[in-house]
């Protein structure tokens, strides 16, 4: 019986938040959803710490990057989608202080990987 | 004969000096003394040292010293440096120490080093003018002292040290070697010892002690004797060694002219000796045929004989005791008189020239000098050419003190040369002095150590010689190890330490005859009976005289003995001495009482004297005289003082004390009564006549017979003196060919001088033609202008420019009219000359459109002084023109690139555009795609779907993964455009690559059941790569041949190893491709069925992007097929990363 994780979604695309989101609490998490930067910000700021923060790149009102780096309230272990695949876009996102970048789509193994990587975290002493 | 007792210890012993006097030359001292080599050299031989000492043998019983030219400055650590090099001990000396055989020492710096008697010592190191004199002090103490069991080694030296101390060591019979010079690093000091022509051996270096080793154990066992004591000193008679040696001796005379007979057999001995341990021989015999095959060894023996050896002010004490006799022979001689002196055996003249020298300084302090001249002579040409040469080593200035050397020398290269001041005094002949007639008229015979090798009849012969040749009260000079015998009434000793003695002013001697070829012999030999009158017999016959004139004239008080034999000739009876031809020779005071001259020339005949009454008395005593040795007459009456009174005539031999010789007295008696007499009157008249007649014929042939000796004994001496007038002539003459030849040479340099000049001048003529050539060939104007900017010369094209003819050479440039604009022309001309650098400018001339380059250069001498300047004006009109298009083209161009820039630019940006384009397209392509993977992925969970539904979701499935391939593709293909495809490289198993990319198929292959054969034969399969390329690679390629396959077709994936490289293939057995596709199957958008792109799901990019992959990684990919239909193998080799590996 894996721990409900508390997770913030980070996505502008409506379907993809909507379809993540309800995939998450299927599995029993809590999750927060935020459409730009700035509510990501907000959600941080709110429910303080995640365990896990999903989040898209290229955002309405600005980066995921630049999100992850400004932000001073944990947001768990975090991870970056992106429909941008290039190398430089992956590295830019590991020096952001991402974990991973998942190259969209992705699919439902690739999130089930990524939570599996959140609850150990989150067991860990 | 006592070794140790030197014969100047006891000068006037008169039994010594026959047989001491070569002893001394080559002494027997040395023979019993362990043998010592010495070797000398530079600081720079030690490397030849070091090898003379690897191949030394250990115990070979001999003495090794080495003597070189340290720094004083620095401690030697040579013994060191040697000992590496032998067994033996090596010590550097520091005392007097006794030198032990199988041992080497070695010089300290700052000392001299000497051996005598067995022990080497130290001694202070005083180096004339800096030259290093070592090696030679040491030589000469060792030859001294070592004899012919010394050997000197000359080894590599910059100098010419050590010369001098050969020729010592030669002489007194020791071995010596030199260093080949080919083989030295500083050949100096070996080229001088071999220019003293007293060299034995010239060898390698490593060649030595094996020479040395010989000779030294060659001496115990020669036969010759020559070193051996017993032989040598002793002479025992030896009748076949006296053959041979004879032999020997003959030998030598037939082919060099040389005669050795009146040598001393010992010295000859000593010298054959040396000559066969040289030659390592140890029979005489043995040594007499190799005399004969050899060529050249007659020649060396006979150098070892003559031993051409001397120093200048050889023994200094007795050269100063001569120089305080020196005034004694310019006493009494005016300007046009010669003071003259010989010097016999000169060798190679350094005894002539000192004395020459000592001549010359004394002549210097007199205000009337007279002439001198110096008469040297020696046996040996050779010897004779290097005195004439007058050139000495350097090391000469050990002898000659600094003051002389640069009044009486000239420095030179290879020494000191004398100077003409002193040469021209002295004459050099080649002369003979047993043989050849000598000189005369001389006031000092400088004759030393050449008495010493000749036998004691020779040296004999010599002296009496040297005689005659002095004028009285001349001087003879002997060496140190030499004297006149006391017996001999010839000389007088001046200084008996230093050998110097006075002619006496004997009555006149005949000179011996002379047996050399230029000699009085052929003169004096038609005069019979001349040569037959034995030496001795002439000197005592007028011997006896000089007592008698010394008492009268020199003595004072007479002694005891002389005042008694005046009294008896006084009180005594009247008495006469007659000689052995009856010639009277003395009478007593009253003698003459009983004489009475006859008519005619005077006469001195004792028959013919004496009173006729007498006359028949004296017969008779002289008949029984004869008979019986001593006669008396019967007494004959005579008138004495106007009283009758008898004589009895006595006559008696003088026997020993002088033979032949006749005292006749007479005895007066008034007792007539005693004198039973023959009355006078009692005589015949006939007998008396023919007694008269016959003592008058006697008288007569007596008086021819003695004008007849006088004659002779004066054309004899006249001739003598021809003689030695002639061979001065003959000396005259020599040297008179010498400046001849001097003069040719001189004559000859000149030649070679002018002739050099004259292709000099021929050369010069021909750059002055070039140079001519040159300047008229250059269209270029050249004017070369003095110090005064005056024109010198100028190029014809100048001519035009400033207007010039031939005669405007001389004035000055500015006064032409020029064509050109050039106000600045002479200042810059002056700018040049006061400057020296160059300067350029362009100008335009007033002709239309013509422009030059004006260069001025300053005209530099010889010397390097600016001495005017040259301007040359080249025409550039046409690159000036050129110049200006050049500009326009250039101008042009930049234009054109920077279009191109621009266009570039432009180009980039497009593709930049492009670039983001496709990003941003594939980005906006995925987003939407995300949420139908996920849609579909949850609705795949749902358990009650129906299975035709769940076909339905996979089928959206495969379409949404192949709408994401393809937008993969296509950013590949972007990035393979731009060479953007940045590969990760790392050590990448190729076997794992392809079983990760097997698995990404894997669903495929079931799908359509086909099988897959995988068979990695390749041992090695580490490969430098990008793994997630790579796997793009071979996923790519299995694919494909899953979608060109049937349904269950096989396909085969193998690897193997060709080289350095791992071959992986990927085989199907489906569609095949057509030989014309196989060609362009990699091309990007290539299909092989166009118009149907959704059959294989893939926009054809994928072989493009396979190729770029595998190309980007230094590998390469082929296709292979037989044809449509006929399968496919796609081959791809990648290089391994450690090929070497198995």
């Amino acid at each position: 019986m894996s721990p409900s994780l508390r997770v913030l979604v980070v996505e502008d695309h409506g379907d993809t938040r909507m379809l993540l989101v309800s995939y998450l609490e299927s599995l029993g998490h809590v999750v927060v959803a935020a459409r730009s930067v700035m509510e990501a910000r907000q959600a941080l700021r709110e429910h303080g710490a995640f365990d896990l923060m999903l989040s898209d790149i290229g955002l309405p009102d600005g980066l995921g990057w630049e999100l992850l780096e400004s932000t001073t309230v944990s947001p768990g272990l975090s991870v970056a989608m992106s429909g941008f695949g290039a190398r430089a876009d992956i590295d830019r996102s590991l020096r952001a202080g991402f974990a991973q970048h998942l190259v969209k789509p992705l699919g439902l193994p690739a999130i089930d990987a990524v939570l599996a990587a959140a609850v150990e975290r989150r067991l860990a002493p | 004969v006592t070794d140790e007792v030197r014969p100047h210890q006891n000068p006037l012993d008169p039994d010594r000096s026959e047989v001491d006097l070569g002893e001394d030359a080559v002494p027997t001292r040395g023979y019993s003394l362990t043998p010592l080599v010495g070797l000398g050299g530079s600081a720079g031989s030690i490397q030849a040292l070091q090898r003379f000492f690897d191949e030394a043998p250990v115990d070979a019983g001999v003495i090794y010293v080495v003597v070189i030219h340290l720094s004083p400055e620095h401690e030697s650590n040579l013994a060191e440096l040697l000992g590496h090099h032998t067994s033996m001990s090596v010590r550097q000396v520091t005392g007097s120490i006794k030198a032990e055989p199988d041992h080497v020492y070695v010089i300290p710096p700052n000392h001299s080093l000497s051996a005598i008697d067995g022990h080497l010592g130290l001694g202070p190191l005083h180096s004339p003018r800096g030259r290093r004199v070592a090696v030679d002090l040491f030589f000469r103490t060792l030859a001294d002292s070592y004899g012919p069991h010394a050997v000197a080694v000359v080894l590599s030296g910059a100098d010419g040290d050590g010369a001098i101390g050969i020729k010592r060591i030669k002489e007194r019979g020791g071995l010596t070697i030199v260093q080949d010079p080919d083989e030295a690093e500083f050949p100096g000091m070996p080229r001088t010892a071999i220019n003293t022509g007293m060299v034995d051996w010239i060898l390698p270096v490593a060649e030595m002690p094996r020479r040395i080793q010989d000779y030294v154990e060659r001496e115990p066992c020669l036969d010759a004797g020559g070193t051996s004591t017993a032989v040598a000193s002793t002479q025992l008679p030896n009748p076949a060694l006296d053959a041979a040696v004879e032999e020997v001796l003959a030998h030598v005379h037939t082919l060099t002219g040389r005669d050795f007979a009146d040598y001393k057999r010992g010295t000859v001995m000593r010298r054959l000796a040396r000559r066969m341990q040289v030659n390592n021989i140890t029979e005489l015999t043995e040594y007499l045929s190799y005399l004969r095959t050899h060529q050249g060894e007659a020649g060396a023996l006979l150098q070892d004989l003559l031993i051409s050896v001397t120093n200048f002010f050889r023994d200094s004490p007795a050269f100063a005791a001569l120089e305080a006799r020196i005034p004694d022979l310019f006493a009494g001689k005016g300007m046009h008189d010669t003071v003259r002196v010989w010097v016999p055996g000169c060798a190679t003249g350094e005894e002539a020239f000192s004395i020459a020298m000592l001549l010359l300084e004394h002549a210097r302090t007199l205000e009337t000098p007279p002439q001198l001249c110096v008469f040297a002579t020696d046996l040996d040409k050779d010897a004779i050419q290097v005195g004439r040469t007058g050139l000495y080593p350097a090391t000469i200035q050990a002898d000659v003190s600094e003051e002389r050397l640069d009044r009486f020398f000239g420095r030179e290269q290879g020494g000191y040369r004398i100077r003409r001041e002193v040469r021209e005094v002295v004459l050099f002949a080649v002369h003979d002095v047993l043989r050849d007639s000598p000189f005369s008229r001389l006031d000092l015979v400088s004759c030393r150590n050449l008495l010493i090798y000749l036998n004691p009849a020779a040296q004999h012969r010599a002296l009496e010689l040297f005689h005659f040749a002095l004028r009285k009260d001349g001087l003879l000079f002997l060496g140190t190890s030499e004297l006149v015998s006391d017996e001999s009434n010839l000389f007088a000793p001046i200084d008996a330490v230093h050998r110097i003695y006075a002619a006496r002013a004997t009555a006149r001697i005949g000179v011996p005859i002379m047996t050399g070829t230029t000699s009085l012999s052929i003169a004096a030999r038609p005069v019979e009976g001349y040569t037959e009158l034995p030496l001795s017999a002439r000197s005592s016959r007028l011997a006896p005289a000089r007592p008698v004139l010394s008492a009268s004239e020199d003595l004072a008080t007479p002694t005891w003995a002389e005042l008694h034999s005046q009294l008896l000739e006084r009180f005594g009876p009247p008495s006469l001495v007659v000689n052995p031809s009856q010639n009277i020779v003395h009478l007593s005071e009253t003698a003459g009482h009983f004489l009475q001259h006859p008519a005619g020339e005077p006469t001195i005949q004792l028959l013919s004297a004496i009173h006729p009454g007498l006359r028949g008395a004296l017969r008779t005593a002289l008949f029984l005289a004869q008979e019986e040795g001593e006669g008396q007459s019967e007494p004959a009456p005579f008138q004495v003082d106007g009283t009758m009174q008898y004589v009895t005539i006595r006559v008696a031999r003088a026997d020993d004390l002088a033979p032949d010789f006749l005292l006749v007295s007479f005895l007066t008696s008034r007792a007539k009564e005693e004198l039973q007499t023959v009355d006078t009157g009692s005589v015949s008249p006939v007998v008396q006549q023919l007694e008269h007649e016959v003592a008058s014929l006697q008288g007569r042939m007596t008086r021819l017979n003695a004008q007849y000796e006088e004659s002779t004994e004066a054309l004899s001496a006249s001739n003598e003196e021809l003689q030695a007038v002639n061979e001065e002539l003959r000396s005259a003459t020599e040297e008179l060919e010498t400046s001849r030849e001097e003069l040719q040479s001189i004559n000859e340099e000149l030649t070679t001088v002018n002739q050099e000049l004259k292709s000099n001048v021929e050369e010069l003529g021909e750059a002055n033609t070039d140079l001519h050539n040159l300047m008229s060939a250059g269209a270029i104007a050249i004017v070369f202008l003095d110090l005064n900017l005056r024109i010198t010369r100028f190029t014809p094209s100048a001519v035009d420019l400033f207007r010039l003819i031939p005669a405007d050479v001389g004035r000055p440039l500015s006064n032409f009219n020029h064509r050109l604009n050039y106000p600045e022309l002479e200042q810059d001309a002056r700018e040049v000359l006061a400057h020296g650098n160059q300067r350029e400018r362009e100008i335009s001339s007033g002709d239309a459109g013509l422009m030059y380059l004006a260069r001025w250069v300053p005209y530099r001498s010889i010397q390097g002084e600016i001495d005017g300047v040259v301007l040359t004006l080249i025409d550039i009109s046409e690159l000036s023109r050129a110049r200006q298009e050049l500009g326009r083209s250039h101008e042009q161009l930049t234009e054109a690139l920077a279009q191109t820039e621009e266009a570039r630019r432009a180009a980039e940006q497009a593709l930049k555009v492009k670039d983001q384009f496709l990003a941003i397209l594939s980005h906006e392509l995925r987003t939407p795609l995300t949420p139908v993977v996920m849609a579909t992925q949850m609705l795949s969970r749902q358990e009650e779907l129906s299975p035709r539904s769940r076909e339905w979701l996979a089928l959206i499935e495969r379409n949404v993964a192949m709408e994401n391939g393809l937008i993969n593709e296509l950013l590949d293909l972007s990035r393979i455009a731009h060479g953007k495809l940045h590969l990760q490289l790392e050590p990448t198993s190729l076997h794992q690559v392809i079983r990760s990319a097997i698995e990404t198929v894997v669903p495929d292959l079931t799908a359509r059941d086909q099988k897959l054969t995988l068979e990695l034969g390749a041992g090695n399969d580490l490969v430098l790569g990008d793994p997630a390329r790579l796997q793009q690679v071979f996923a790519n390629l299995l694919t494909n041949a899953s979608r060109h396959s049937a349904k269950q077709a096989s396909i085969e994936v193998r690897t193997s190893r060709s080289g350095p490289r791992i071959v992986a293939q990927v085989i199907d057995h489906g569609d095949g491709i057509a030989a014309e596709a196989l060609e362009g199957i990699f091309e990007a958008f290539r299909q092989l069925q166009p118009g149907t792109p959704s059959h294989s799901g893939g926009l054809g990019l994928g072989l493009a992007i396979t190729r770029a992959i595998v190309q980007e990684h230094g590998g390469r990919i082929e296709a292979e097929s037989d044809g449509e239909g006929k399968g496919a193998a796609f081959r791809v080799e990648l290089v391994l990363k450690e090929p070497t590996a198995a």
